[in-house]
């Protein structure tokens, strides 16, 4: 792993014109239409947009798990058809396995693609001690708060070593006491591994925080409406938020935001 | 609130002497109060069993052949003290015959058809059409096709364990695949099929296949009396059934209540050891 951070070539994720549709009700409806964006290896990036504009879409898409109507995606060169252990995904919704224990649901990938010399149990091992849970390897996901279940969910992720991130508002559904040190670890290990990470969120505050970049996105169906650089300093921490810069950052992703979210209301209204 | 803590894991860890006996103490005193009231629906049962027969009870139902809930007793205080053993080793012999081969199967074609459509097409069709036919109806081709009547009577039991566990298990496994945020996690974390069905499908599948075990238990004994009505001289179906041509009433009744008994026994039982394949599941009952 230390030598990931000394040479951190891999995880580019390319995103070359594409469009996702759904078919629903004999109707073609276009999630995406027409994006493209680069991600480059170690970078945090932010997709930000109002609730159906087609964010789990295009993470969706970049996990493999829909393919895209046209355009391809590809990572570090490779087009993307299906799920590899390369991205890990962090979801929406609490996803833990409930039978196995928290230390089985991080060393399930470990276990199935076997490589290097850490056994499945020292990763597993290992994780647990950075997410703060080694007292809790051998309980069920059911016995964990919804804050810890979610962080196992990012060890699970992580335990495969892969060499993306995909986050899709995992912390959605904390307080928001929870979030803001969910947030801070969050960036305590992209720090340390050094991967790319791409973050769905709905939430500013959220996204300016933490991103490098956020691509902000539109509506029905969900363009990349700008690629907003946050150069705010790190390593961020609760000063970060009440500095200047991130005021004025979260001000201009507000008045963006407020466009796009009255015209998604008015056209599912419709 | 009642509530059953199927997976006290943590108990596991720190188990000492003292706290086991302090534990076994907390659950006699938690359950007393079910305990009480199961006792009290048997015996209201009993009394009230007794008082229709007690008064000739004839409005639809005629309560006037059948016998008390003494006479019944003492029916099997007689058969108990008239070597019983012969009749309950052949009859708990052919449950767990048809249970087993009925699981095992039940499982196994289940599995296949709730996972895979070519084999459904091709199997689920001819199974459906035998599946609404009663165990009594097979009787004459049970005697026909099987060797001895032993084995045409394990055939019957088996049917009516088979099909309540086949249905329950497809039934389950589809339901898991539906699922399909479980199956995305497996496929992003590097599961190729063979393991989303050994460490998903499988383990998800099994509270719904648990229940189409403890129907199938159930559905056995159900069948037993049907099934021995082949045999030739023991078994507790056969001793009911026998009871019922010389017409014997109160022996019939004790049948009944054995087959009753071993039934839900054997279901708890059944329910037990699934049970303890799914140590994760917290249930909690009136507290929802
Ligand atoms: N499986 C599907 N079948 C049909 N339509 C879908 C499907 N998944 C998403 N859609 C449609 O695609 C659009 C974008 O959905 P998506 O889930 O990507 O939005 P989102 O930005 O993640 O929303 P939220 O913030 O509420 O999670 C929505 O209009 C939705 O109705
Ligand atoms: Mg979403």
């Amino acid at each position: 792993m230390n030598q990931n951070v000394l040479t951190r070539t891999k995880g580019k994720v390319v995103i070359d014109n594409i469009s996702i549709s759904y078919s629903s009700r004999n109707e073609q409806i276009y999630a995406l239409k027409d994006i493209s964006a680069t991600i480059n290896p170690g970078e945090f990036v932010c997709i930000l947009g109002p609730s159906g504009c087609g964010k789990s879409s295009l993470l969706n898409g970049i996990a493999g798990f829909v393919n895209p109507s046209n355009g391809k995606i590809s990572l570090d060169n490779k087009e993307i058809n299906k799920p590899s252990p390369e991205m890990g995904m962090v979801f929406q919704q609490y996803s833990l396995y409930p039978w196995k224990t928290v230390k089985e649901n991080i060393s399930f990938g470990p276990s199935i693609n076997k490589k290097g010399d850490e056994s499945p149990e020292e990763i597993a091992a290992k994780f647990l001690d950075m997410i703060g849970l080694s007292k809790y390897a051998n309980h069920y996901p059911n016995e964990l708060s919804g804050g810890m279940q979610q962080r196992v969910g990012i060890a699970r992720a992580l335990a495969n070593y892969p060499d993306v991130l995909l986050m899709d508002e995992p912390f959605g559904a904390l307080d928001s006491q929870t979030r803001i040190i969910m947030q801070e670890n969050l960036l305590k290990i992209w720090r340390e591994f050094k991967i790319t990470v791409v973050f769905v969120t709905h939430d500013i505050d959220e996204a300016v925080f933490l991103a490098d970049r956020i691509l902000l996105m539109s509506t029905l169906p969900g363009k990349i409406k700008r690629d907003l650089k946050i150069d705010l300093p790190r390593p961020r921490d609760k000063e970060t938020t009440d500095s200047k810069r991130f005021i004025e950052l979260r001000q201009i992703c507000h008045s963006l935001i407020r466009e796009e979210s009255i015209k998604a209301f008015e056209k599912q209204n419709q | 609130m009642t509530s059953t803590n199927v997976s006290s894991k943590s108990n596991f860890y720190f188990k000492s002497f003292k706290k086991e006996r302090l534990m076994l103490w907390e659950l006699i005193r938690i359950n007393s109060k079910t305990y009480t009231r199961k006792l009290i629906s048997i015996i209201l049962f009993f009394l009230l069993w007794e008082f229709l027969c007690w008064i000739d009870f004839n409005f639809i139902i005629n309560f006037v052949f059948v016998p008390t809930p003494v006479e019944v007793i003492n029916a099997f205080i007689q058969f108990i003290n008239d070597s019983p053993w012969v009749h309950f080793k052949a009859s708990i012999l052919r449950v767990i015959g048809g249970f087993i081969s009925g699981s095992i199967l039940g499982i196994f074609v289940g599995l296949l058809i709730g996972s895979s459509k070519i084999l459904e097409d091709l199997l689920a069709t001819p199974l459906e059409l035998l599946r609404p036919i009663p165990a009594v109806a097979w009787i004459p081709l049970a005697i026909l096709m099987f060797p001895d009547a032993e084995s045409g009577m394990y055939y019957i039991t088996f049917v009516g364990a088979f099909y309540p566990i086949l249905i329950s298990t497809q039934k389950a496994v589809e339901n898991s695949l539906s699922d399909r945020l479980m199956i995305r996690v497996g496929q992003s974390l590097g599961a190729n099929s063979f393991q989303l069905f050994k460490d998903i499908i499988v383990p998800s599948s099994l509270p719904g296949i648990s229940a189409g075990l403890v129907i199938g238990m159930g559905n056995a004994w159900f069948c037993l009396v049907t099934a021995e009505i082949i045999a030739g001289r023991f078994g507790i179906g056969y001793k009911t059934w026998e009871s019922y041509v010389i017409s014997e009433y109160p022996p019939i009744v004790m049948g009944m209540v054995l087959i009753g008994l071993m039934g839900a026994f054997s279901s708890f039982i059944v329910l037990k050891i699934t049970d303890s394949f799914m140590p994760w599941r917290t249930i909690s009952k009136d507290g929802i």
